[in-house]
């Protein structure tokens, strides 16, 4: 088995990957980050300040690598082909436990191939929809099973978690609708901006400053508590 | 580095590298029958 490094969205610490070594770690620079996703990404927000305060701590140079493409799996697997010797770490979001079902022919095993270090945190969506359509979740599905297939909503691409969190309240809500992918998170609020998309979970980074400004509104957060970031009007 | 993650929006999960690895494989789970309910096609 050639157990690799996996950080998950959020928080610190590193582990080595399953190669044994006598020396300590780090004892070289640098230590490539491989992240699967764009600049100002979600996951890229939130593991640049966490890794500046790492190099901080450690003295140890961290260098971002983008890795764009295939859902995320080319970055994947650059880092499941890398040496497991700790210097090749992988920055992943959801989509590191969304492509073992939409890319079953990558290059390399999800489970056998990578070690999971640690979690950096847990980011939430908000269900957001234009302020002139619904005032609430109830109103939503109200709309959706009044009018089946005519409610649209948008996602971040077919398997994104924001696809996939859309289609557990689609589901668990029992009503058909229009699934539209972007790009990613400004694409799709653009719609909602503009009022030609139903709803959206979107990363509340993303939507956080939107919802604040009354420009689009939230009306739930795929999480256990209420974000403090998303209070003001949803 | 806890203030930090919270100051994004984001919730700090505390686990071990063993419970991490338990959550990722629950969450493959999770997923692959949400992907399987709604219809999601492999690439």
């Amino acid at each position: 088995m050639r157990c690799r490094t996996f950080l998950a969205a959020f928080s610190l610490l590193l582990a080595l990957g399953g190669g044994a070594s006598a020396q300590p770690w780090p004892s070289k620079q640098p230590v490539r980050l491989i992240v699967p996703f764009a600049l100002r990404s979600a996951i890229d927000t939130i593991a640049r300040p966490v890794f500046d305060q790492v190099s901080k701590q450690l003295g140890q140079s961290f260098i971002m690598e983008p890795r764009l493409g295939a859902g995320g799996t080319l970055g994947m697997a650059a880092v499941a082909k890398a040496e497991p010797d700790g210097y090749a770490l992988l920055v992943n979001s959801s989509a590191h436990t969304i492509t073992p079902s939409t890319y079953p022919k990558a290059p390399y095993d999800t489970i056998r191939d990578f070690a999971a270090v640690i979690p950096l945190g847990q980011f939430p969506n908000v269900l957001t929809v234009p302020p002139t359509r619904y005032k609430s979740v109830q109103e939503l599905v109200a709309a959706a099973k009044a009018k089946p297939g005519s409610v649209t909503y948008g996602s971040g691409g077919v398997g994104a978690v924001t696809h996939l969190n859309a289609e557990r309240f689609r589901l668990s809500a029992g009503f058909e609708a229009l699934h539209v992918p972007f790009k990613g998170a400004s694409e799709a609020l653009r719609e909602i901006l503009g009022d030609r998309l139903d709803f959206y979970f979107s990363p509340l980074v993303a939507a956080a400053p939107l919802v604040q400004s009354g420009q689009v509104r939230g009306l739930a957060v795929s999480s256990p508590k209420r974000s403090r970031r998303s209070t003001s009007r949803t | 580095m806890k203030d930090i993650v919270k100051k994004l929006g984001a919730g700090p999960m505390v686990l071990s590298p063993a419970q991490f690895d338990a959550f990722v494989k629950a969450e493959i789970a999770s997923n692959a029958e949400v992907i399987k309910a709604a219809g999601i096609q492999p690439n």
